[in-house]
């Protein structure tokens, strides 16, 4: 629907804008920047700093009105440049700084402060105000993450504003009246909420800092480049910050498509586990007579391919396999599946971490997140996006806010229950009918019906998830899929080819010239491969940025089966994996190495570049490039241009991708380009919605104004051609049709489900790493039914342990809103994720601990 | 303390009951914690977010607006002088004094027997009376400084406690009114209503 | 002519018993019962009652404006604060049930949902008065389900304020009895009959308006129209105070006397202290700008006070005289607007106290010359032009309201001013 245009006066310039614009965005179109503070376009304007006065004509005649609360009306007149105007600018500015701290010499904002910045620009020279100033305590810790300056704040209500109105969590609010009016959390209630770091980002002064950052650089020495966060799959678009090779900071860039400018605590801060260098994989690392030494990157490639060697000559292609978490990007994924499949030939591939079944639904039918949240109905699916993929909460909670039906599906309550306007159970027992129960609770009306599947529960296998979600897209015929499956590459990690039975683009037509002929890994599981593994059928298992506790197995387990199998650990972080590991190569992680993500839209998304890669790390592609190598075959990839030639070459999802496509937009494609409407004009980047941003100094293009980011140099090789191989083999259909519903069995008397929830701060080694945010995992929590409790004679706060491959003990709670088949259980360290049985769905016991 | 209890809890119940929305019970509920403990607690504060279903760092926000709620203990008796333009044109800034030299603590603080807490306060709408006093909210005007004395006398005397409750303490008098009708009862009435009195309108038009 | 204050002869004029054996619920009767709601809504706006409140405006017209949306909601608004202001604390004390019978009335014309009666919290006494009265209204079947047999029910709620004098404002007020600060709304919508309490449409009428409309609807809108003259119908309640020999609330048929009458008047104010003479008086609250000896013979009307550039708001008479301080006045006056601004919006946050701090500095004696210029120019920054009726670089009112004191005291009492300066202390000290 065509927005319905008026005519305004700007200035004295008649210019045509569509209805509602607020008067100080018409402006910022015809390069009239007002001063402003409170305005923030992702939130509702409420016009209370009055920075932005302009002079309006109204019924009787020209008054002076905040423009960015007024939207443009037609026959408008709005006058900026009046002696009114910029009398009751200054004077507006004037007041803020009456109170207003004169030490920004010290403050983490001076050299990006809106404050100080628009002071210059529209105040006087001088104060006139002799009165005593303001004073309160300072700074004052409102979180572990957040700092609070009340003398420097100047009441603008966006951080309150965002912890109300978009987060939905009121933990901040003002506090007093007026001129003691001042931001203020409750008691000793910690402003404890996954978006907490989005105020730092849009304080207009130096009012709110976060903790890792208080005085740790000044904007003049940062060094930024745009990216993508690499926490999870939404794909949220950040400039990431550096000063002296270390990342200093985050800030969200606000992509219409994707995040909005917001971005999750995890992600934000995650940049300090890049950084803690002790806690990082520094060398390549062989053992010898089981004690783990350093090694030179030839060496550790040529002992890699040594094994390789030994086990295909031992036990055929299928000895040598390959485990993958979903967060090696899109190169290195590339990569290592034309390592795997075609030159090493194992057909035993799984870089999904057994997801590869949701992500082959979801392909074909892949949502943008804006058609989810324009959808005539959202089923969400085993999927808690406030815990999975964050910012995709925020922006479910504005979309239902303005109308989106959503129907749950889920095992327990969510985040989502409050919002959903109906929750069907997802139950052991009732997998089979799920779907036409879903179906017919969809509300009439046209437009798409969307399914939006995660992977909530980690103790349900994803092929159930699969299962389901195929069966869905039976019962509802159109419907279209929004993946949030977390790891942060999971889906480009798919169209890569390193996922069972997909090759490069999922594509179907021709094998190109660069490959021989890949191994068909349609049967491949990562449950599959560790049994086969712990039976001695694996020689060596390559396992790419996959520390194996965070799918199940002990460090007992990892150890016994460093015995069985050559472990070959790809990886950024120390864990019980690199440690059991034959070989340990380190891998350059996020912000040290420049390569592209796909997100849960399919939307393909570039990863900048600020550090040189810690230690000897190396990027994935080059190591396997350089194990190709040891094996006699180079691969022909020698720069990442190369592989984004090969990737255009193998068409399907990548057909028509070259790096320019990201020129035209700050968000970048979605896949296949063909689906893709590139938007108009990019977004104007406001200065003062997130001052890190434009004050910062950058490496490379300038994408401050949303003009080009060309994330790569192109590649030194010629784009190879599409050509038929000698063998005329065309490239199997993307998924295996016929499947075997999974089995779920009966489970014994004293047996319950297991729920074994994702959450944000998972107890993984990364997060571990984290000074600024290890201190969020929460402890050990055991809920169950009030009736199973009782069945077992315990009651609320008695001690229990879960018995299933490891034992458990914690304190149990009753609750509601836990269904009696089930028990959900939330740990405090990885140690948890040891009850998943690796079939199908967990089960354990629950047993009552005396005393 | 903090919590509200027993016969509180089931007044408290009763006011989150009477709004459309229960978060407008805030104000109420405020003052009803003050009537248990002469002070709004934290606790207090934490249940009322409960009750209505608002955040604590909301209910604070609140609360923390309005002159009347105070967040520390205060004397049973809380006098404001007036000192806004009718009563200082008679003598309201005197009269502070006095009453601050009488009570022996200056404006904002407590004696330290706890029974009083001095207050400059800003008009209390008793301009005919000024300067007028405020004691817990009940008024008494034009005082002097010998006759703020003789207040203060008789307050300790308890000559008062009839008609000054201890602070916190507002109205006395309770809804006694049956259970509100459901809003959506009466719009529905309203429209039944309406219709039948369009339509025999039309009809006489006809 | 009494009209809100007939019943007020009485002692007990707040019982029940008064209220019933002086003609007590007829009207509520004769409306329910013989009037459709547009019939007494039409009656309302014959009588051209204009807002007691403050800002005037014909509540038949606010009625008018009503959206017409299924769920809509009366709220009275009782929180009287506005310094030198006192007549409603007297109707809601001494004739609650007027009120309670008045804003049933204005209910049922507007079709209300529910009705709210904000009782400012301070007003503990008219706290208890109005509840019982609410609880009589409910015993006799004047309020709830099926009003004495009428087919119309309501209910009432009575809500206290806690202490913040710009819950007065009617945005800030509906932003309060949603259980919020009291932070006035942003406008536009204009009017709370467009979007209101919870969104939906909502009329907000003061408690003399609504203490108004049971004679309206006993006596008819052209009897009512008949008293005064002009816009200025009926009577209105005048609250004097300040340096006046019998100040009071007085009700006077509009129009009809002066100011000059109104405080030195036998019946009324009875003049000054002797040898005292008036150097000043506030003719409408303390917010309305300054009259001096030439204005004391305009009479007590609203477009008469308008036309001379201040205005009769709440009708609340501020009378000044020779032994006061100018200086001291306007700074009280300042210092309260400062004390009770929201805090939401700049201009009047800030500036606010900043004028309040400079007017407490000349009037202790530490003024420097350039603050006259400086105050004028901050009042000009929250106050453009300082113009009457005022522009504003704010939300709201509360912070425009500050210059015309500020403004009045500096031109008429310049010399004040500089000799506070120039002495170092205040000459009326």
């Amino acid at each position: 629907m065509p927005d319905e245009m008026v005519s305004v006066t700007l200035d004295g310039q008649v210019v045509q804008v569509p209805k509602g614009t607020p008067i100080i965005e018409a402006l910022d179109q015809i390069g009239v920047h007002i001063p402003r503070f409170c305005y923030h376009s992702r939130m509702k304007a409420v016009g209370v700093c009055r920075m932005c006065l302009v002079e309006v004509s109204g019924p009787r005649g020209f008054s002076i009105q905040p423009s960015c609360y007024l939207a443009v009306a037609e026959g408008m007149e709005v006058v900026t440049t009046s002696e009114k105007v910029k009398k009751a600018q200054s004077g507006v500015i004037e007041f803020l700084l009456a109170n207003h701290p004169l030490d920004c010499p010290v403050c983490d904002k001076g050299g990006e402060c809106p404050l100080q910045d628009q002071a210059f620009a529209h105040g006087a020279g001088e104060t006139r105000y002799v009165e005593e100033k303001r004073h309160y305590a300072k700074p004052i810790p409102i979180s572990r993450l957040i700092n609070l300056d009340r003398e420097r704040c100047i009441q603008c209500d966006r951080c309150t504003r965002f912890a109300d109105e978009v987060a939905g969590e009121a933990l901040i609010d003002f506090r007093g009246r007026g001129n003691a009016i001042r931001i203020s959390t409750f008691s000793s209630v910690e402003f404890d909420s996954y978006f907490s770091g989005n105020v730092t980002q849009i304080c207009p002064v130096g009012a709110l800092t976060a903790t890792p950052y208080r005085f740790k650089a000044r904007p003049w020495d940062l060094t930024q480049a745009a990216s993508t966060c690499g926490w999870c799959s939404m794909g949220c678009q950040v400039s990431v910050q550096a000063s002296q090779n270390e990342l200093t900071r985050m800030l969200g860039i606000d992509s219409d498509a994707v995040n909005h400018s917001w971005l999750c605590d995890r992600g934000r801060f995650g940049i300090a586990e890049v950084n803690n260098r002790d806690a990082r994989v520094l060398v390549p690392t062989a053992k010898a007579n089981g004690i783990r030494g350093e090694v030179s990157w030839a060496s550790a490639a040529a002992t890699v391919a040594r094994l390789v060697k030994q086990a295909r000559a031992s036990g055929g292609n299928a000895s040598v396999a390959v485990i993958g978490s979903g967060r090696l990007n899109l190169e290195d994924s590339y990569a290592w599946a034309k390592l795997a499949l075609d030159v090493v030939g194992t057909p035993l591939v799984d870089g999904v971490l057994g997801q590869g079944e949701v992500a082959s639904t979801w392909f074909e039918r892949a949502a943008s997140i804006d058609q989810a949240l324009a959808a005539r109905a959202l089923i969400a699916l085993n999927v808690e996006p406030k815990e999975e993929v964050p910012v995709l909460h925020l922006r479910l909670r504005e979309a239902v806010g303005n109308g989106l039906h959503l129907i749950e599906v889920n095992s327990t309550a969510t985040s989502l229950s409050p919002m959903a306007a109906t929750s069907i159970q997802l139950s052991p027992e009732g997998v089979g009918g799920l779907a036409e129960a879903v179906a017919a609770s969809l509300p009439d009306g046209d437009g798409d019906v969307v399914i939006l599947v995660g992977g909530r529960n980690r103790a349900m296998d994803p092929a159930i998830t699969g299962g389901i979600l195929r069966d869905l897209v039976a019962a509802v015929p159109g419907a279209r899929i929004l993946s949030a499956l977390g790891a942060s590459n999971v889906h480009g990690a798919f169209l890569a080819g390193l996922a069972p039975g997909v090759l490069p683009g999922a594509a179907r037509g021709a094998v190109p010239s660069t490959w021989r002929s890949p191994a068909d890994s349609g049967r491949a599981n990562y449950a599959g491969i560790l049994r086969a593994a712990a039976a001695g059928e694996v020689g060596v298992l390559l396992l790419l940025d996959c520390d194996l506790e965070e799918v199940g197995l002990t460090p007992e387990a990892i150890e016994a089966l460093g015995e069985r199998c050559a472990l070959v650990s790809l990886a950024s972080y120390e864990s019980a994996t690199t440690r059991a590991a034959a070989v340990t190569l380190p891998l350059a992680t996020w912000g040290e190495a420049r390569g592209s993500v796909v997100n849960g839209e399919g939307r393909m998304l570039r990863l900048g570049e600020q550090l040189e890669p810690a230690g000897l790390s190396k990027p994935g592609w080059v190591a396997a490039s350089l194990i190709a190598g040891d094996l006699g075959d180079d691969m022909s990839i020698l720069t990442a241009g190369d592989i984004w030639a090969e990737l255009k070459a193998w068409g399907g999802a990548f057909a028509g991708v070259e790096p320019s496509i990201f020129s035209s937009t700050l968000d970048g494609p979605l896949l296949p380009v063909a689906r893709w409407e590139a938007g108009g004009a990019p977004r104007a980047l406001d200065p003062v919605a997130t001052p890190g941003i434009s004050s910062v100094s950058r490496q490379g293009p300038d994408f401050r104004a949303g003009a080009v980011l060309d994330p790569y140099a192109v590649g030194t090789g010629a784009a190879p051609s599409a050509k038929v191989l000698a063998s005329g083999r065309e490239v199997p259909a993307a998924v295996a049709s016929e499947r075997v519903p999974m089995e779920l069995g009966v489970p014994g008397e004293d047996e319950a489900w297991l729920i074994l929830s994702r959450r944000v701060y998972e107890a993984d080694a990364r997060l571990a790493a984290n000074p600024a945010l290890a201190s969020f995992v929460r402890g050990d929590r055991v809920r169950v039914s009030p009736a199973r409790l009782a069945r077992l004679g315990a009651s609320d706060g008695d001690r229990v342990q879960v018995v299933g491959p490891v034992v458990l003990q914690a304190v149990a709670h009753a609750d509601d809103a836990i269904p009696d088949w089930a028990v959900a259980v939330e740990g405090r360290t990885i140690a948890v994720t040891h009850l998943i049985d690796g079939a199908g769905w967990s089960r354990v016991r629950l047993e009552r601990l005396d005393g | 303390m903090g919590r509200f209890e027993g016969e509180l809890l089931v007044r408290a119940e009763k006011v989150a009951g009477l709004y459309p929305d229960p978060r407008s019970a805030i104000i109420p509920l405020c003052h009803l914690a003050q009537e248990q403990d002469g002070y709004v607690t934290e606790e207090a504060i934490a249940h009322i977010a409960e009750l209505v279903g608002a955040t604590g760092a909301e209910v604070q926000g609140t609360a923390s607006f309005y002159d009347m709620f105070k967040f520390e203990p205060v004397g049973e008796y809380v006098i404001g002088v007036c000192t806004n333009i009718s009563c200082m044109l008679r003598g309201g800034y005197g009269l502070l004094e006095a009453a601050s030299s009488t009570l022996g603590v200056p404006p904002g603080e407590t004696t330290p027997d706890g029974m009083f807490t001095l207050e400059e306060v800003e008009c209390v709408a008793h301009c005919d009376k000024a300067p007028a006093v405020q004691i817990n909210y009940r008024y008494f005007g034009p005082v002097d400084s010998e006759g703020f004395a003789e207040l203060v006398g008789q307050l300790r005397s308890g000559e008062l406690d009839g008609q000054i409750p201890k602070h916190g303490t507002l109205g006395r008098v309770l809804r006694d009114a049956p259970p509100l009708i459901p809003v959506e009862e009466i719009d529905a009435e309203r429209a039944r209503q309406d219709g039948e009195r369009e339509a025999r309108a039309a009809s006489r038009e006809v | 002519m009494r009209i809100v204050g007939a019943r007020l002869e009485h002692a007990d004029s707040h019982t029940l018993e008064r209220f019933l054996a002086t003609g007590g619920n007829n009207a509520l009767r004769k409306a329910l019962l013989e009037m459709t709601p547009e019939a007494v809504a039409a009656e309302v706006l014959t009588a051209n009652l204009l807002g007691r409140g403050g800002a005037g405006f014909e509540a038949g017209r606010k009625w008018g404006m009503l959206r017409k949306a299924k769920r809509r909601y009366l709220v009275v608004n009782g929180d009287e604060s506005e310094p030198a202001t006192f007549k409603d604390h007297l109707l809601v004390e001494r004739d609650p049930h007027q009120l309670v019978e008045g804003a049933t009335i204005a209910a049922y014309a507007i079709g209300a949902s529910l009705a709210v009666i904000y009782l400012r919290g301070e007003f503990a006494l008219g706290l208890e008065r109005v509840q019982e009265a609410i609880n009589d209204a409910y015993r006799i079947g004047a309020l709830g389900r099926d009003i004495f047999g009428s087919g119309f029910s309501v209910d009432i709620v009575l809500q206290p304020g806690a202490g913040a004098y710009i819950c007065g404002e009617e945005t800030a007020l509906l932003e309060s009895l949603e259980g919020n600060r009291g932070f006035p709304r942003i406008k536009p919508p204009y009017f709370p009959a467009v979007i209101g309490l919870y969104g939906d449409p909502t009329i907000v009428n003061n408690v003399e308006t609504v203490s108004n409309l049971p004679w309206i609807v006993e006596n008819g809108g052209e009897a009512f129209k008949s008293l005064g003259s002009g816009r200025s119908t009926g009577t209105r309640l005048f609250a004097l105070s300040g340096q006046v020999n019998r100040p009071g609330v007085y009700e006077v048929e509009m129009t009809k006397i002066t100011f000059r009458d109104l405080i030195f008047g036998e019946e009324f104010g009875q003049g000054l202290a002797p040898s005292r003479s008036l150097t000043a008086f506030i003719p409408g609250g303390a917010s309305s700008p300054w009259f001096f000896p030439e204005h004391l013979d305009l009479p007590l009307g609203q477009d008469e006070v308008a036309k001379a550039g201040s205005m009769l708001g709440s009708g609340s008479v501020i009378v000044m005289d020779d032994s006061s301080c100018p200086v001291r006045s306007a700074w009280r006056i300042a210092r309260f607007f400062a004390r009770e601004s929201c805090g939401q919006c700049t201009p009047c946050r800030e500036g606010g106290t900043w004028i309040d701090r400079i007017m407490e500095r000349i009037e202790r004696g530490n003024g420097r010359e350039e603050d006259l210029d400086l105050l004028l120019d901050l009042c000009d920054n929250i106050s453009p032009g300082v113009v009457w009726p005022p522009a504003q670089t704010t939300i709201c009112v509360l912070g425009p309201s500050i210059p015309p004191a500020i403004s009045a005291a500096i031109s008429r009492f310049r010399d004040d001013f500089l000799l506070h300066i120039k002495e170092g202390r205040c000459p009326h000290a």
